[in-house]
C-alpha cells in the first residue's frame, strides 16, 4: 500500500491533518509488516500475501513432507538390511563350520566316536541355525516374508517346518514400486524348494457370473471396460454398448442383448465355454469394431466382421481363482472329486477327501489341513496347482487315492510326463548301454529292456510294453490307479512269480523302485517320485544322521550339498548388500532433494533480512520526516501573527 | 439626503456588512475541525445609492447580499459511491482474513499439514505393518484431521452466524439514518421556504447522514427544487421528501442455512444491494463463509469416499467378527445406487470379496459376491445382497439392522475379511470403514476401528506382514482421482487454499484501490469546501481592517457634523 499523490489547488487545514493521518497509518502499516517479518523470519504469514508464491509452497511442503516420509521407510529400509546382512553371515559361519565337520569326518583319523560327537555338535548348529532363522528385526521376523508375526521355523514332526510366507516385505523407497526389503526362508534356507509343479492346466470355462479382472483377456492385456460399436449390416445399423460399468462376464451380455434391442437389432450375445458369441439373422451381417481408441472389444475377443451370422469370440483365458468351482475347471470338464487324494510324506500316508469341496480353495485348504506339511497354492500362470513340502528332511509325494482326482488336478507325482531326471529327488534313473531290466514272467519267460532312450515315466512304461508286445509275453505295464507306482501286471497264465532283475549293473532296477516283491501276477514298485525340500536343514540333518551312522558317503554327499548352500547362501549376502548399496544410494539421493525442496521453499516464504532491515529503515527514515514536517506545518499559522 | 443621514448611512451599512462577514470567518474557523463541513464565504455586494446633488450616483455603501456555500453536488455523489466502494470492499476483506487466520495456511498446524501427516502415517504402517503402535498414530492422527476440520466448519459456521448477527445490526443503522434524511428533508424545505437561502447547517447535517448510509448501500440521490434529497436503492425508492420506506432486517431460510436479508418495511420487497458495507458483508457470508464450508465439506467427503473405498479392501491384523456398517440405506429393498436407497456415497455394479477364515486352523474360503446395478433388470438391493451372503457364504451371517444398515457375523470361532470391491459397496455401506461421516459437520474415525488398531486394513494379501494397501493409502495423498478432475486430495485442498488466498488478495487490492480513490476524492472536495485556517485569518485581517475603515469613515463624518454644529454658536 502507498500513499497517492494528491492533486488539489487548494489545501484545507482538515485535509493537512488527514494526509499526516494516512501518511502515518501507511508507514506504521508498513513498519509493522516488516517487523513482523523480522520477527518471524518468514516473508508469507498468510497465503494472500502472495497468492502464487502460496500455492508453489503449499505444493513444496506437500512434496518435501513426502520425501522426509521416503526418507523415514528408507531409514527402516537400511536397518532392516543391516539387521538381515549381520544374521545372513551368522547362516554362513554355521555353514562353514558344518563343511568343516564334514570334511574333518570323511578321512580315515575320525573314528566312529568322534563322528558321534560332531553329530551332537551339528545337532547344535541346527538349533543355532533355527534361531537365526527365527531372528527378530524391531518385532519383524526377519526371513517369515509377510507371515512375519509368527516364528517363520519351527523344529518337530520329524524336520524343521517352515510356517512363512513366498512374498518378500516391501518399502516404498522411491515412489516406483514397493522395494522388497526382505529375504524368505525359502531363499535363505530353501525351504520349501521340494515342490510338486502341476503339470496340467486347469483353465476354467467362462461363465456369466466370472469377473472380468478374473480373465485374461484375448491379448492377456486384461479386460479394459469401455465402449464397443456393434453394426448390423444390412440391418439395424450402428450402435454403441456402454461396457464401461460391466463387472462381469454376464454384465457384458446383458448391456450388448440390452443395446441391441434398444436399437432394434436383432443380435444376441451369449457364450461358450472359452469366450462371448454374438448371434445375428442370418439375413444380416454382424461387425464389431473398438468405438474410439478404446481396446475393449479386441480385449473380449470380438473386434472383427462377421459376415453371414455368428461371431464367435476368442479364447478369453480366464484365471484360476480361489473361488473357481471345480465344476469350471478344464474347461468345464471338472476333475473326479469322489477318488481323492493320497498324500504320503516319508512314511506318514494321509487321505484327502474332496467329495464336497465345492471351489479351488476348498481343495487347497483340504490339502494343507492334512497336516504333513504340505502346502498348496494356485501357480503365478495362475492356470493351476503347486503344493510344497514345508517340512525340511521329509519327502513329499502326491497320488491317487482311488480314482483319476490327482491327475485330473495335474498334481499326481508320478505321471506318464513326469522327468525321468526328477525322480528320486533329483538324482533321476540311471541307465546302460544295453538293456536295463529283465523281467521274468511266471511262466518264466524274460524280456529284456532298454530304457537308454526313455526321458519319462511315460517313455518307461511304453518301452517295457513295446518289449513285452515284441516278446509276445503278456505282461503289461502301467501306473497303479492307487498310490504312486509303476505296476506289472502278468497275464502269462504261469506258476511262478513275475519279477524284475538288473541287468548289466544297471541302477535303474533301484531307481525305479522295482527292486520289490510283489504278488505272483502284480509288482508295484516302490514310491519314488517324493519331493523334498533340499534346503539347509534337510542337509544339516542329513549330515547329523551320516555322522550318527558314521556313514563316510553320506557325510561326503551332505558335504557336496553343503558347498552349495555356502554357494547360494553367498548369492544371497550379495541380494541383501545390493539391497544394502541401493538404500544407501537412496538415502543419498532424498537427502539432495530434501534440501533442494527446503531451499525452494524457503525462497519463496523466508524473509530475506537483508532487505527487509533495509526497507525497515527506510521506513523508519520516512515516518520520521513524516512526523517532524507534519508537526512543523501544524504549528505554522498566520493566526500567530494577528494582533 | 444630506450629509449626516447618508454618509452615517454608508457607514453603519459597511459596519454591520463587515461585522456579518466577520462572523462568517468566525463560524468557519470555530467548524473547520468539523468533518464534513462546507466552508462559507460572505458575498459582499455595493448598494444602488442615492444620486449627489452634482447629479451623480457614487452608490449606497456595502451589503452583504448572500452567503456562498462552497459544494460540488456530483463530486458529493462521486464521494459516495466510492466510499460505498471501499467500505464493500473492506468488508468483504475482514473476512477473508478472519478465514485466513482460521486457516492458518503456511504453519505446521494447518490442514495441509495435517493431511499430509494423515497419510504419512500410513506410510510408516506399510514399512512396519506388524507394529500396532504405529497403527495407533493413524488412528489418532485420523481423528486429529477429522476433528481439526469439524472445528474449522464449526467456527466458519460461527463466522457465517456472526455476520448474520452484524447484518441485522448494520441494516438497523441504515434504516435509521434513512428515517433522518427524511426528517432533514422536511427541516431543509421549511427553512429555505421561509427564505432564509439555503440552510447551510442542515444540508451539511443531511450530507453527512447520507455519506454514512452510503458506506452501508449503494445509494443514488436526486434533489428536489424545494431542497429536498430523495433516495434510491438501484430504481426503488427508499426515502421521498419527508418519507422513509424503512429497512427491514429479515430472517430467511435459504437451502440449509438462515441468512438475514434486506426488505422494504412497507411492502415487504427485496432490496438489491451491491455496494457498501451491506454488500460486503452479504457476499462474505455468501460467497467467501459459505463457500469455504461448502468447500471443507466437499474435501471431507471425498477424503471419507476415497479413504473408505480402498480401507474397506483391506485386511487388518485381526479378522473381523462382527461388523455393522457405519452408512444405513433408506430402503433396504431399493436399488443400492438409487435415489430410494438414499447412500451419500453410491456403490456402482461390481463384485466383491469376502473371505471366512476359521481361526483355528486358518483355513479361509474366499466368495465373490456380486453386487449388479448394470440397471439392466434385477439390480441389487441391500435385501439382495443380504439374502446372497446368507446363500452362498458359510459360516457368515447377514442381517438388516433395524436402522437399515448392513449387519455381518461370523459364526464362534470364525472370523472374515473382504477384498477386490470393484463395486464401492462396501464403502457406500460404511462396511470396514475408516471414516465415518459423509461431511466436514460429521466426519470421525470409525469407533470400531478406534478401539481395535490391529483391525486397521494395512494389508491386500491377508498377511500380517504386508503393507499393501496402507501403502495405497499413502498414495492417496498425491494420486490424482478421476472423482476430483485428476487432482490428489491436497491438490483439491491447496486449490481451496489457492482460490482464497486469491479472493483475500483481490478484496484487499480492491479496497486500497477504493480507498485511493475517496481519498482523492474527499481532497477534492476539502479542496473546494475544507476550511484554510490562514485563508480565514487573511479574510479575518481584510474584514477587520474595512470594519475599521468604517468606523474611521463614521468618526470622520461625525468630526465633520461637529464642524458643522460649531458654525451654529
Amino acid at each position: 500500500m502507498g500513499i497517492q499523490p494528491i492533486q488539489s489547488m487548494r489545501i484545507s487545514t482538515t485535509m493537512q491533518t488527514q494526509m499526516l493521518l494516512e501518511q502515518m497509518r501507511v508507514n506504521t502499516l508498513r513498519m509493522f509488516d516488516d517487523q513482523q517479518q523480522l520477527a518471524t523470519g518468514r516473508r508469507l504469514l498468510v497465503p494472500s500475501q502472495d497468492a502464487a508464491g502460496a500455492s508453489r509452497a503449499l505444493n513444496i511442503s506437500a512434496v518435501l513432507s513426502h520425501q522426509q516420509q521416503l526418507q523415514r521407510n528408507t531409514a527402516f529400509a537400511d536397518r532392516f538390511a543391516a539387521a538381515t546382512e549381520a544374521a545372513l553371515t551368522g547362516v554362513r559361519d554355521i555353514f562353514n563350520e558344518a563343511a568343516t565337520l564334514a570334511s574333518q569326518n570323511v578321512g580315515v583319523p575320525a573314528d566312529a566316536d568322534q563322528r558321534a560327537a560332531a553329530a551332537a555338535v551339528v545337532e547344535g548348529l541346527i538349533s543355532q541355525l533355527v534361531s537365526i532363522a527365527n531372528r527378530q528385526h524391531e518385532g519383524i521376523y526377519l526371513f517369515a516374508g509377510q507371515a512375519c508375526d509368527k516364528p517363520p521355523f519351527e523344529e518337530g514332526s520329524g524336520g524343521v517346518v517352515y510356517k512363512g510366507d513366498a512374498n518378500p516385505l516391501s518399502v516404498n523407497i522411491d515412489d516406483v514400486a514397493p522395494t522388497r526389503i526382505s529375504l524368505t526362508g525359502e531363499q535363505v534356507f530353501g525351504a520349501v524348494s521340494g515342490q510338486i509343479k502341476g503339470w496340467s492346466a486347469l483353465t476354467p470355462r467362462v461363465d456369466a457370473s466370472m469377473r472380468l479382472a478374473d480373465l485374461q483377456g484375448a491379448y492377456r492385456q486384461g479386460i479394459r471396460p469401455g465402449q464397443v460399436t456393434i453394426e448390423e449390416v444390412g440391418g439395424a445399423g450402428v450402435f454403441t454398448v456402454d461396457l464401461t460399468g460391466a463387472a462381469t462376464l454376464g454384465d457384458v451380455t446383458a448391456a450388448i442383448n440390452a443395446a441391441a434391442a434398444a436399437a432394434g437389432a436383432t443380435i444376441t450375445a451369449s457364450l461358450t465355454t472359452n469366450g462371448i458369441r454374438l448371434d445375428v439373422d442370418p439375413a444380416f451381417d454382424l461387425s464389431v469394431s473398438e468405438t474410439g481408441n478404446g481396446t475393449t472389444a479386441s480385449d473380449l475377443g470380438i473386434e472383427r466382421p462377421a459376415p453371414g451370422g455368428a461371431l464367435v469370440g476368442k479364447f478369453l483365458l480366464p484365471r484360476l481363482t480361489l473361488s473357481t468351482p471345480l465344476s469350471w475347471l478344464r474347461m468345464g470338464m471338472g476333475i473326479d472329486q469322489a477318488g481323492g487324494l493320497r498324500l504320503r510324506n516319508d512314511n506318514q500316508t494321509v487321505t484327502v477327501d474332496i467329495s464336497t469341496a465345492q471351489t479351488v480353495q476348498d481343495v487347497i485348504n483340504a490339502i494343507n489341513a492334512a497336516g504333513i506339511g504340505a502346502v498348496a497354492s494356485i501357480n503365478a500362470m495362475n492356470n493351476g496347482l503347486n503344493v510344497q513340502c514345508r517340512v525340511s528332511g521329509s519327502s513329499l509325494s502326491i497320488g491317487e487315492q482311488s480314482g483319476t482326482t490327482a491327475t485330473d488336478l495335474g498334481i499326481r507325482s508320478l505321471h506318464s510326463g513326469r522327468k525321468l531326471a526328477d525322480l528320486n529327488n533329483g538324482s533321476g534313473v540311471g541307465t546302460v548301454t544295453g538293456a536295463d531290466i529283465r523281467i521274468v514272467a511266471r511262466t518264466g519267460a524274460t524280456v529284456d529292456v532298454d530304457l537308454s532312450g526313455a526321458k519319462t515315466v511315460g517313455d518307461v512304461l511304453a518301452a517295457i510294453n513295446a518289449a513285452t508286445g515284441a516278446a509276445g509275453v503278456a505282461v503289461t505295464a502301467d501306473l497303479t490307479s492307487t498310490g504312486n507306482s509303476i505296476e506289472l501286471v502278468d497275464a502269462t497264465g504261469g506258476a511262478g512269480w513275475i519279477r524284475v532283475e538288473r541287468m548289466n549293473f544297471s541302477p535303474a532296477l533301484e531307481d525305479l523302485g522295482l527292486d520289490v516283491e510283489g504278488s505272483p501276477t502284480n509288482l508295484v514298485s516302490r514310491d519314488v517320485s517324493a519331493a523334498r525340500p533340499e534346503g539347509a536343514f534337510a542337509v544339516l540333518q542329513d549330515l547329523r544322521r551320516a555322522l550318527d551312522a558314521s556313514d563316510t558317503a553320506g557325510i561326503t554327499a551332505a558335504g557336496e550339498r553343503l558347498k552349495r548352500l555356502q554357494q547360494n547362501t553367498g548369492a544371497v549376502q550379495g541380494q541383501a548388500a545390493a539391497l544394502g548399496r541401493l538404500v544407501a544410494a537412496r538415502q543419498d539421493r532424498l537427502e539432495d532433494a530434501v534440501l533442494t525442496s527446503q531451499s525452494l521453499l524457503s525462497d519463496i516464504q523466508d524473509a530475506d533480512y537483508t532487505e527487509v532491515i533495509t526497507r525497515f529503515t527506510q521506513a523508519q527514515t520516512v515516518m520520521q520526516a513524516t512526523l517532524m514536517t507534519g508537526s512543523r506545518l501544524m504549528q505554522m499559522s498566520l493566526l500567530d501573527f494577528l494582533r | 439626503m444630506g450629509l449626516v443621514s447618508g454618509a452615517l448611512q454608508h457607514g453603519k451599512n459597511a459596519l454591520l456588512s463587515y461585522q456579518s462577514a466577520l462572523q462568517v470567518i468566525g463560524n468557519n474557523v470555530s467548524n473547520a475541525g468539523v468533518d464534513g463541513y462546507t466552508r462559507q464565504s460572505p458575498v459582499l455586494a455595493s448598494r444602488a445609492g442615492v444620486p449627489l446633488p452634482e447629479g451623480l450616483m457614487p452608490g449606497g455603501g456595502v451589503a452583504l447580499t448572500a452567503l456562498q456555500r462552497h459544494i460540488d453536488e456530483a463530486l458529493e455523489t462521486r464521494l459516495r459511491n466510492a466510499i460505498g466502494q471501499e467500505q464493500r470492499s473492506l468488508a468483504e476483506s475482514e473476512a477473508l482474513v478472519r478465514v485466513e487466520a482460521l486457516y492458518n495456511e503456511l504453519t505446521d498446524e494447518d490442514l495441509s499439514s495435517m493431511l499430509g501427516a494423515f497419510f504419512n502415517t500410513f506410510a510408516d504402517v506399510q514399512g512396519n505393518p506388524l507394529d500396532v503402535p504405529t497403527r495407533g498414530i493413524v488412528i489418532s492422527t485420523g481423528q486429529a484431521l477429522a476433528s481439526q476440520m469439524r472445528r474449522m466448519r464449526t467456527e466458519l459456521l460461527d463466522m457465517h452466524d456472526q455476520v448474520n448477527k452484524d447484518l441485522v445490526g448494520v441494516i438497523r443503522h441504515a434504516n435509521q439514518l434513512a428515517g433522518e434524511v427524511a426528517g432533514l428533508n422536511i427541516e431543509v424545505v421549511r427553512a429555505e421556504a421561509s427564505g432564509q437561502g439555503a440552510a447551510s447547517s442542515l444540508r451539511d447535517q443531511r450530507d453527512r447522514v447520507l455519506r454514512q448510509l452510503a458506506e452501508l448501500m449503494d445509494i443514488q440521490t436526486a434533489e428536489t427544487p424545494e431542497g429536498a434529497v430523495n433516495i434510491y436503492i438501484g430504481n426503488e425508492p427508499l426515502v421521498q421528501y419527508g418519507q422513509s420506506r424503512g429497512l427491514t432486517a429479515s430472517q430467511e431460510q435459504v437451502g440449509d442455512r438462515t441468512v438475514v436479508a434486506v426488505r422494504f418495511t412497507d411492502n415487504n420487497g427485496t432490496v438489491r444491494i451491491n455496494g457498501g458495507q451491506i454488500a460486503g458483508l452479504v457476499s462474505a457470508r455468501d460467497n467467501h463463509m459459505h463457500g469455504q464450508i461448502k468447500a471443507l465439506d466437499s474435501l471431507a467427503a471425498n477424503l471419507i469416499r476415497q479413504v473408505n473405498l480402498l480401507h474397506s479392501q483391506g485386511q487388518g491384523l485381526d479378522g473381523l467378527t462382527d461388523v455393522t456398517g457405519a452408512f444405513a440405506v433408506s430402503d433396504p429393498a431399493a436399488a443400492l445406487n438409487s435415489e430410494a436407497a438414499g447412500l451419500s456415497f453410491p456403490p456402482a455394479n461390481g463384485t466383491f470379496k469376502i473371505a471366512v477364515t476359521d481361526q483355528t486352523t486358518g483355513e479361509t474360503v474366499e466368495y465373490v459376491v456380486p453386487v449388479s446395478l448394470t440397471g439392466l433388470g434385477a439390480d441389487s438391493s441391500l435385501d439382495d445382497v443380504v439374502s446372497y451372503i446368507n446363500a452362498n457364504v458359510g459360516n457368515l451371517t447377514a442381517s438388516v439392522t433395524s436402522e437399515n444398515r448392513l449387519r455381518l457375523q461370523a459364526d464362534g470361532n470364525w472370523s472374515f475379511t473382504f477384498s477386490e470391491d470393484s463395486s464401492g459397496v462396501l464403502a457406500g455401506l460404511g462396511m470396514n470403514a475408516f471414516f465415518t461421516g459423509d461431511s466436514a459437520a460429521n466426519i470421525g474415525v470409525d469407533a470400531d476401528l478406534a478401539a481395535a488398531p490391529q483391525r486397521l486394513a494395512a494389508a491386500l494379501t491377508r498377511a500380517p506382514g504386508d503393507g499393501g494397501n496402507a501403502g495405497r493409502l499413502a498414495g492417496l495423498a498425491t494420486a490424482p482421482l478421476a472423482d476430483l478432475n485428476n487432482m490428489s486430495i491436497l491438490d483439491q485442498w491447496h486449490s481451496v487454499v489457492g482460490q482464497l488466498a486469491v479472493a483475500s488478495a483481490a478484496a484487499r487490492h480492491s479496497g486500497e484501490a477504493s480507498h485511493n480513490v475517496s481519498q482523492s476524492l474527499q481532497a477534492q472536495r476539502e479542496a473546494i469546501s475544507g476550511v484554510n485556517m490562514d485563508e480565514e485569518a487573511v479574510n479575518l485581517m481584510r474584514y477587520q481592517r474595512s470594519f475599521q475603515a468604517a468606523a474611521r469613515y463614521i468618526t470622520l463624518v461625525d468630526q465633520l457634523v461637529d464642524e458643522m454644529l460649531a458654525m451654529v454658536r
